[in-house]
């Protein structure tokens, strides 16, 4: 209470090292560089591109990988390079979309049903306990069935379906720190809700939270090229991982790089997600900061 | 915790019953109207309205709702829309199969998740301890409907050692059974695999700096025993409840393996349904499936909170 | 994980009623194949995989195309069509005499023959079950036979059909499901259930059936040609992908793979161990144009208000843009039947000489601009949502852009897009036609102002009144000159873009012969067995 300026001094020095343990770990690291170059590919994709994703040449049909056409061409002759670059966007966008939007809508759940309990926490919980009674992807292949094939509700099905996990890490997290004696305190001293929520509360949980959302990016990616391999997801000629996946499976024997290249992409994708995720645990995890 | 038990089955009773309110009302929001799906190329007026006649789908929702949950509870989940075979024996002669799928990729799980667990932990912060470590990462992180389209090029198209796909009953044919069924049990099993050994080396590591380790090694007992009986069984348990948590995705595995292999199970059935509105059968796919799913998380909470009150259950999710 | 089959697809690909082991000179594609010849030895079990669950076994009510695959094994009809497409008697003892005002119709049939139960087969039973078709809740037939107003019993051997008005396509009507003969025991046994266990005239008799597994069929004892067949059994399994059907014809799981992907084609052709069954499909693909359905099928027929809808020129600059060579090379390999009328050159009835409308991009051009609508002129597509109608909708996508039409491709679920189709709720939509034996029952539909399918809207006085007169009309002659006329006008209103007919190929294993594929594209199996061993 009477010493704001020390916790952010201690705050401040606990980032600087909590910055040198992360970078102590190549793996982590490495994960995270891959990350955002990943994220840069997708928003610079216009430029990296050496061809226009959509761009049809008959002539160069299925052609091989090597050439003018490194990852080779698909069967309507389009650059299969350019449309792994393309394709970023639609995974990217829908793994990050997706979990902010989870967040937005589980953390403020979380939060009255642990911080409130009372009358909301079993009607929270029980709305948690419903969605979690559906398998992650029967729920997102419902919703995006409902709300029809394309990017944003395939975004959207994979949000909602993401929601309950957060809902139980926050609420989780907010009942522990509501125990805590410094929350105690603040509270004896009369301090109101929202100063003790956004002080003292909302700052813990954003570890645990950090740490299901890469959990929940890579999930959300895998997501989106499923619902786009089911032909649930984007819309072409706008290319996706999954998309391409789905194409090229009628194209197995003459040309499997087209199967390969989308998925590997994905694969890369995801791994320096879990990877980052992997490193932030161990780096955040309580048990490791004493 | 009797009281505990009953307010616990309690909640799980009106989760399953929002649930089937949810599945119901979620089928109905599908776009597309199953009497036109089912119509085929004949679609005129009259065989349309018979068809919704038929299956009562010009009925007030409400009235509706209250016709199939009463049948439900009797076990009676109705006729296939398209088919007109009774959905219970659908289900019936599909649960067998995804079981046995589920059953075999968890022994894939075990088989070479624990052990691996286990050595990397006994070896921790070795060569050993990070290239299982490593492995398990990539398990986590490959999509499985891309391995197994991989494998099936791979060990099917190119190396023709196991068949892309299909499947035969065990009882017709035993060996083709489990042949057709390594490459989807190992598929569905990988990322499992990856779990069950990162919980199994983090339990174990845990455990293996227990005091009454330390006490057992003063003792004099050999490494082996320490790690085998003391260690291991403890970190069993907590590996098993995780397991157990983990059916959701076992069965969101399944969706996707069972359409890659061509598996006729519960997976595939609901995606077809999906695909037909098929109303009746998504119904009764997905309320068992959910019933099974919130059964099992009561199980494992009743079982956690009795090996181990104090612990919080925490997200089970995906 | 996949291609939903529930989707055009069903329409498209699985489709058609038909085909025809193209008699030489009226292949379109490329040189279709015939099935293998040979002695066959007796005995065998046959496995069939179908691209698609096969609905209930009811003649009145099955809806898909494969349950009739597996009712040619099981339901004989009163009419059956031979290689050429022409009607030929199958349980009728000869063709239907008509009277001369065409309003009663007599049909012969057969004596001497049982169902599969040993009941006797008659013309009581006959109109037992054209009555049941015409009568059943849910019928599906009740449409296709629409005009017969009274079945009546002339002795044993005869029946006689009361129509409402003349109505030519009946013959053809009764070639198909609605000449299906159920057996009147077991009727009496399971009614409206009678799906679970058929019982027709046939050459084998139903066993068993898992869902989504397995159709089980067994060699009857009572079939009137039992001689002629040699398999003991024969197994329908639903295998969905095409790449998994290839890869189980491969290992030998299957003997027979119904509906090859023109991909696949030639992989299997250059495979000393199996053949390729090739024929071309009497029905048609397309783009529906959405010109006058604005607000639901049927009358009061409202524009759209889309450009395409407005301005007939800008729907024949579309098709000027559009390739139908290139869109089948690029996407089939070249092996389906570019085409631009709903008669397939594999029909009786195709229409000769007929000109398309060619690929001319500067045409295309200069009309969009003498439209004086600025482009890019947007166009929304409906496809399913599988890979193979997603390239198509791609294609045409890349092809229309030339002539300055900003093509969006929205693949969407069948179910969902029939919805849209029903409610006008589109541009253009890529679908086409299984096809029918009869030409009424590939045109009257969807381009008569008053057809159940007329999802484009259209309503053109000259159309209507061609298409019922040939309706009308008994001389196949004159009804051929109506068609004629009706789908010239047909292709300068463009409530349809036809855009080719599908060739169908039947993968199977080079041991299997005597194999029938034409007609109504079904696998006929009555006298197909395993060859012989040699010398």
């Amino acid at each position: 209470m009477s010493a704001p300026i020390e916790v952010v001094g201690w705050r401040t020095r606990r980032r600087v090292r909590l910055r040198q343990r992360f970078l102590r770990r190549p793996p982590a690291v490495a994960g995270l560089a891959f990350a955002i170059t990943a994220i840069l590919i997708a928003l610079l994709a216009p430029l990296v591109a050496p061809y226009s994703p959509d761009a049809q040449n008959f002539g160069a049909a299925l052609a091989q990988p090597g050439g003018p056409h490194l990852l080779g061409t698909d069967e309507l002759g389009r650059d299969v390079l350019s449309r792994v670059i393309w394709g970023a966007r639609a995974s990217i966008q829908a793994g990050v979309v997706a979990t902010l939007l989870a967040m937005a809508v589980a953390v403020p759940l979380g939060l009255i049903a642990g911080y409130f309990r009372g009358g909301w926490d079993p009607v929270i919980m029980r709305f948690t306990d419903l969605l979690l009674s559906f398998p992650f992807l029967v729920l997102a292949v419902g919703l995006a069935a409902i709300l029809g094939p394309s990017l944003t509700n395939a975004t959207l099905a994979l949000g909602i379906a993401a929601v309950p996990a957060f809902v139980r890490v926050t609420r989780g997290e907010v009942l522990g720190l509501r125990e805590e004696d410094y929350v105690v305190a603040a509270v004896a001293d009369g301090a109101t809700d929202r100063v003790v929520i956004t002080r003292h509360i909302l700052p813990n949980t954003v570890s645990p939270l950090l740490v299901q959302a890469t959990v929940t990016i890579p999930t959300a990616i895998i997501g989106e090229s499923l619902l786009s391999f089911l032909g649930l997801g984007v819309q072409p000629p706008t290319p996706s991982w999954g998309v391409m996946l789905s194409s090229a499976q009628s194209f197995i024997t003459q040309a499997p790089w087209l199967a390969l290249f989308p998925g590997i992409a994905i694969f890369l994708t995801t791994l320096s997600f879990n990877l980052l995720g992997d490193g932030l645990r161990d780096v955040l995890d309580p048990k490791a900061l004493t | 915790m009797g009281r505990y038990l009953l307010r616990r089955a309690g909640a799980s009773l009106v989760v399953l019953f929002l649930a089937a309110v949810v599945v119901f009302a979620g089928v109905r929001a599908l776009p597309g109207d199953p009497a036109l799906a089912l119509a085929g190329e004949e679609r005129d007026p009259e065989s349309l309205a018979a068809i919704r006649a038929k299956y009562g789908l010009d009925e007030p929702i409400l009235v509706q709702f209250w016709n199939w949950l009463t049948l439900a509870l009797q076990g009676d989940f109705g006729e296939s829309i398209r088919t007109g075979i009774d959905v219970t024996d659908i289900l019936l002669s599909k649960l067998p199969i995804t079981i046995e799928l589920s059953v075999l990729s968890v022994l894939v799980a075990v088989v070479l998740g624990i052990p691996a667990g286990v050595l990397a932990a006994v070896k921790k912060d070795t060569w050993i301890d990070h290239t299982s470590s490593g492995i398990a990462l990539f398990g986590l992180s490959i999509p499985n409907f891309w391995l197994g389209l991989m494998l099936i090029l791979g060990l099917a198209i190119y190396f023709p050692i196991f068949p892309a796909s299909g499947y035969v009953s065990p009882l017709e044919d035993p060996i083709g059974n489990l042949m057709r069924m390594v490459l989807p049990a190992f598929v569905l099993g990988t990322a499992f695999t990856a779990v069950v050994m990162r919980q199994m080396r983090s339990a174990m590591v845990e455990s293996l700096t227990a005091d009454y380790i330390r006490t057992a090694r003063s003792k004099g007992l050999g490494e082996f025993t320490v790690v085998a009986s003391h260690a291991m069984r403890n970190s069993l348990i907590t590996v098993t409840t995780v397991v157990g948590l983990q059916l959701g995705a076992l069965i969101s595995g399944a969706v996707v393996t069972e359409q890659i292999f061509v598996i006729p199970g519960f997976g595939k059935l609901i995606v077809d349904a999906v695909f037909q509105r098929d109303f009746p059968v998504i119904q009764g796919a997905i309320i068992v499936t959910t019933a099974g799913y919130i059964l099992v998380n009561f199980v494992v909470d009743i079982v956690y909170s009795l090996l181990n009150p104090r612990i919080r259950i925490t997200g089970a999710a995906t | 994980m996949t291609k939903h089959r529930l989707s055009l697809a069903t329409l498209a690909v699985a489709a058609l009623l038909g085909a025809a082991c193209s008699p030489v000179g009226q292949d379109g594609g490329g040189g279709t194949e015939d099935p293998r010849t040979g002695q066959a030895r007796k005995g065998g079990d046959l496995v069939v995989a179908l691209s698609e669950e096969p609905d209930r076994l009811d003649p009145s009510l099955a809806r898909t195309f494969v349950g009739r695959i597996v009712f040619s094994s099981i339901c004989e009809k009163l009419y059956d069509v031979d290689e050429n497409l022409e009607v030929v008697p199958q349980l009728a003892a000869d063709l239907p005499d008509v009277s001369d005002d065409g309003l009663t119709v007599r049909i012969p049939v057969r004596e001497g023959i049982t169902f599969n139960d040993g009941t006797n087969f008659d013309a009581e039973a006959v109109k037992r079950s054209l009555d049941r078709h015409r009568e059943i809740s849910g019928s599906a037939r009740a449409s296709e036979i629409a005009p017969i107003e009274e079945v009546r019993v002339v002795d044993d051997t005869t029946v006689e059909i009361g129509l409402s008005e003349p109505f030519a396509p009946l013959t053809a009507a009764l070639a198909d499901r609605a000449g299906m003969i159920m057996s009147p025991a077991q009727l009496d046994k399971l009614g409206e259930n009678f799906a679970d266990e058929p019982v027709c005239v046939g050459p084998f008799s139903f066993a068993e059936r898992k869902a989504q597994d397995r159709i089980v069929v067994t060699k009857s004892e009572h079939y009137y040609d039992a001689g002629k067949v040699n398999l003991d059994r024969v197994v329908y399994r639903t295998i969905a992908e095409p790449n998994v059907r290839l890869s189980n014809l491969r290992s030998g799981d299957i003997h027979v793979a119904e509906d090859v992907a023109p991909t696949d084609v030639a992989t299997i052709q250059n495979d000393a161990n199996f053949q390729v069954v090739e024929t071309t499909s009497i029905g048609y693909q397309g783009i529906t144009v959405n010109i006058g359905n604005g607000d639901g099928v049927g009358p009061p027929f409202t524009k759209p208000g889309t450009p395409l809808a407005s301005e007939e020129k800008l729907r024949e600059a579309f098709e000027l843009s559009l390739d139908r060579d290139a869109l089948n090379k690029i996407v089939f390999d070249g092996r389906h039947t570019p085409g631009c009328t709903p008669l397939s050159p594999a029909s009786p009835w195709a229409v000769e000489g007929f000109e398309c409308t060619p690929h001319d991009v500067e045409a295309a051009k200069r009309l969009v601009r003498e439209s004086g609508i600025p482009t890019p002129i947007p166009v929304e597509l409906i496809t399913a949502n599988n890979a193979e109608e997603v390239r198509v909708g791609e294609v045409i996508q890349s092809m229309a852009k030339e002539a300055g039409f900003a093509v969006t491709v929205r693949p969407t679920e069948f179910a969902a897009a029939l919805d849209e189709a029903e409610a006008g709720n589109f541009d253009t939509f890529r679908i086409g036609w299984s096809g029918r034996i009869d030409a009424d029952q590939n045109v009257h539909q969807f381009q008569h102002s008053s057809g159940s399918l007329n999802w484009a809207g259209t309503n053109d006085a000259d159309i209507d009144r061609l298409l019922d007169e040939a309706r009308a009309a008994q001389s196949t002659e004159e009804r051929k000159e109506l068609y004629r006329q009706a789908v010239e006008r047909a292709s300068e209103v463009r409530g349809i873009i036809y855009l080719y007919h599908e060739n169908l190929f039947l993968g199977a294993a080079q041991e299997i012969v005597g194999l029938e594929y034409f007609g109504d594209g079904l696998i006929r199996v009555t006298n197909a067995g395993f060859a012989a061993e040699q010398g």
